[in-house]
């Protein structure tokens, strides 16, 4: 159900500002929470403001960007990940600490980024030489002695080898200089009898590698033995530290949900910063919804890419039911677009991009419009827009914000007009609809409903300036549309409305003498009427 | 030609002719005659899952103290060579998570590698950062472009040559070398990442692989060929030399080719060396374990 409603505001755009820093943050944001509570939007809301003003100070912002960036995901398979799920919880622990150094502590306290870990990361520490991490000779006496057992007879090995290899080149002239094994005649390999050890490569040649002394595999045994028993060390040491971590389990759920908390907080709030965002104001259920100032940023972006201005949008919906008609190119869309993508963002935990926003909290959000992508089996343009009708209507029996926009426009106007009335009548009588709807049929309103309309084209203004002149390319006739449209939404005082597609038909272009002739049959009709 | 020499100090992608060329033997010969230290990890299928799923024994390599790898997490607990762990990737196939991790004594590892470009990416800057600048990338040639592209890297192609294959191991080699040789046009990057092409008359641009039923389709009066790097070349030899002497060839993606090492089985050198082009001999390593 919200799907369609971010769908029809480009809801995906205005996300992709919103970039998390931990993989806890991230999971979060594909997960798209939309928060149905006031208080745990004003949670969120507040913390964000707090994280605002803490990035005023750049620095500080910077090193928490920085560790919270750092911060892994603690594994999810506890002590099976061994020494690398060690590493993991110390780098988790190294940065968390560092994190929480960095907050105010009545910020900290409210996200629950409390450093009760001191212990565990001391323990881990042990391990750990600038960012790295192994399982150190300090956590077992028996782990040290074998290593150092081991170093010394590496030591030894490597000079036996030396001096065996250094043999056989004086015996043989073969010389392994640092290699394993060689390729070499098999001719040569018959006169190498007790240096090598030989097997097929080639039909002339063999491969060839040193045999060692006695004393070397006596050696090389040992260290196998070595090597079994500081295994079985690490494994120890190993099970230890994670019984340590384990022994943490709630202290670490508890840091995991403060980073996450956190994450979505200051990434908000960088949001908030990056697109000039402001707080939403949550209001009590049926209360107008507000808007000063606001943008659709999708519009706004593919508008300066055009060089043209966009202009922030100020309207209040105070009833239940709103209806919108206007002018082609007039923004009724854009109302809904907009409006959709502030209530959405503000219940997404997101401040919104507008001066002011306020509205109340639904339980959920739709939007019917004519999704141009939506295809289903033997249903038609009409067919698929009453199936997305069903579906949202399905959401009634909880508070809806329900968007519709230019409903019916695919069948005549008779019946578009008696389906849009049934519509207001049906959301006329459940309380939980809050219905905004656009379209350019008119009818009869339940006292419930308000009729408003977009102010519309100036067409005196543009005469004035014009003068019969017309413009050229489309940059040119956007930019024509743009200067003399007047976005704004006024009630609608009488049922006629604006009439001004003709002259915005006129200036992108459509022929004159179709224009003349749609005059003429305008001023024919309304003699008639 | 000091065929290690020349690869300190970058990022080698080790591909071979077919498996079992000898890529994972030419590794471990480059990491023992290296004088500094180094890093490495393999790419492609075999790092991948399938070779890990059915058990097919995974590539070893020897390390000394502060070399890096990157190691499959599980197998740290098996190596020798005393790792210490720098960094842990999520994991995205069924091997598990990769580790990139550091000798502190000599011993060998298991290694492996990302399942992603990006993740590739992320490793080499990893390396990079661990301080290591001598990286060797076992791996498969379909996964060396954009990494290759952003860490300067150069190429070994192992090859393995047997009297049955001898000739098409040939062509193989002189049309490597030669579409080596071809220029790299930078300037067409951009296009092969999805944007527009540069205006250019008479370009051809082909997109993805250059097979025969594509070069069939280049103009005749085109007077340049632009394909995205030379792993996209899936033509034969002949077909190649011939379009080669029709059209001008440049790559969006210069793939520097840094040796040619070839296995040579019941065939002797100059029986390969032949059916060479200069430009392929010019490349030509031997086996590095042979010795007369």
């Amino acid at each position: 159900m919200n799907e369609t409603a971010a769908k029809f505001c480009g809801f995906d755009e205005f996300l992709a500002h919103y970039e998390p820093l931990t993989p806890y943050g991230r999971t979060e944001k594909a997960r798209g929470t939309f928060y149905a509570s006031p208080g745990a939007l004003t949670l969120l809301y507040d913390l964000t403001d707090a994280f605002v003003s803490f990035s005023r100070n750049k620095a500080k912002a910077d090193k928490l960007s920085w560790h919270l960036k750092n911060i892994p995901e603690l594994p999810s398979d506890g002590p099976a990940s061994g020494p690398a799920g060690l590493f993991l919880v110390h780098r988790f622990l190294s940065n968390f600490k560092a994190a929480a150094g960095l907050l105010p502590s009545p910020l900290a306290g409210k996200l629950g980024f409390r450093w009760t870990c001191a212990g565990l990361l001391t323990l881990l520490d042990k391990g750990a030489q600038s960012g790295a991490f192994h399982i150190a000779d300090s956590f077992s006496p028996a782990l040290a002695k074998a290593r150092r057992a081991i170093e010394g007879i590496d030591r030894h090995l490597a000079g036996l080898r030396a001096e065996r290899l250094d043999e056989i080149r004086k015996k043989s002239g073969l010389d392994f200089d640092g290699l394993d094994f060689l390729v070499i005649g098999e001719d040569r390999a018959r006169c190498l009898c007790g240096c090598v050890f030989t097997e097929p490569y080639d039909a002339g040649r063999v491969v060839a590698k040193p045999i060692m002394t006695p004393a070397w595999l006596e050696l090389a045994g040992e260290r196998e033995r070595l090597r079994a028993e500081e295994g079985k060390e690490e494994a120890r040491a190993c099970a230890e530290l994670w019984a340590a971590v384990t022994g943490e389990r709630a202290e670490l759920e508890a840091c995991e949900k403060a980073v996450e908390l956190c994450d979505r907080a200051f990434s908000r709030a960088r949001m908030a910063k990056e697109l000039s965002l402001s707080r939403p104001r949550l209001a009590p259920a049926g209360s107008p919804i507000s808007v000063e100032g606001g943008r659709l940023l999708p519009l706004e972006r593919t508008l300066a890419g055009y060089g043209l201005p966009y202009t922030p949008l100020d309207f209040i919906f105070s009833k239940p039911l709103s209806v919108i008609h206007g002018s082609n190119m007039g923004g009724k869309t854009v109302v809904l677009k907009t409006v959709t993508l502030l209530q959405l963002a503000a219940q997404s935990g997101f401040f919104v991009p507008a001066e002011k926003y306020s509205a109340p909290v639904f339980a959920g959000l739709a939007a019917v419009w004519g999704d141009p992508d939506e295809k289903a089996e033997g249903l038609s343009a009409f067919g698929l827009e009453m199936e997305a009708f069903n579906r949202a209507w399905s959401a009634a029996d909880r508070p809806l914000l329900l968007v519709m926009d230019e409903f019916a426009r695919t069948t005549n106007a008779a019946e578009a007009s008696a389906l849009i009335s049934g519509v207001l009548s049906a959301a006329a009588a459940n309380r939980n609809v809050r219905l905004l709807l656009a379209t350019h049929f008119r009818v009869s309103l339940p006292r419930e409903a308000a009729a408003l309309r977009m102010k519309g084209f100036d067409t005196a203004a543009f005469r004035r300036h014009y003068k019969g002149k017309t413009s050229a390319g489309l940059r040119e006739k956007l930019r024509t549309i743009n200067r003399f449209m007047r976005y704004g939404l006024a009630a609608e005082k009488d049922s006629a409305g604006p009439a001004d597609a003709l002259s915005i038909a006129a200036i992108l272009g459509v022929p004159a003498p179709i224009i003349k002739a749609a005059e003429r049959s305008m001023e024919e009709n309304n003699a008639r009427d | 030609m000091d065929p290690i020499g020349q690869l300190e100090g970058r990022t080698t992608f080790i591909v071979g002719s077919r498996k079992n060329a000898g890529k994972t033997t030419f590794l471990n010969y480059a990491l023992a005659a290296r004088r500094r230290p180094a890093a490495c990890l393999s790419v492609g299928l075999e790092s991948g899952s399938p070779d890990r799923v059915f058990g097919t024994p995974k590539p070893r390599v020897r390390l000394r103290p502060g070399d890096a790898a990157v190691v499959p997490a599980a197998s740290l607990a098996s190596s020798d060579a005393g790792l210490e762990i720098l960094q842990v990737y999520p994991s995205a196939t069924a091997v598990g998570r990769p580790a990139l991790a550091r000798a502190r004594r000599e011993g060998t590892a298991e290694i492996t590698g990302p399942s992603t470009n990006s993740g590739l990416r992320g490793m080499l800057r990893d390396i990079a950062a661990a301080g290591i600048n001598t990286v060797f990338v076992d791996g498969a040639v379909d996964r060396i472009t954009q990494a290759a592209a952003d860490a300067k890297a150069g190429i070994v192609y192992v090859t393995r040559v047997e009297p049955g294959t001898l000739s098409s191991a040939a062509d193989a080699v002189n049309l490597l070398a030669d579409a080596a040789g071809c220029p790299a046009a930078p300037e067409w990057k951009a296009f092969f990442a999805g944007g527009a092409a540069p205006r250019e008359k008479g370009a051809f641009a082909v997109k993805g692989a250059f097979t025969s039923s594509r070069a069939a389709a280049v103009p005749a009066d085109a007077r340049k060929l632009v394909l995205e790097d030379l792993t996209k070349v899936f033509v034969g030899w002949r077909e190649w030399s011939a379009l080669r002497r029709r059209v001008r060839t440049v790559f969006a993606v210069g793939l520097p080719l840094k040796a040619v090492a070839a296995n040579l089985y019941n065939v002797a050198p100059g029986e390969f060396e032949r059916k060479l082009t200069p430009a392929a001999r010019a490349k030509l390593v031997y086996n590095p374990y042979l010795r007369k």
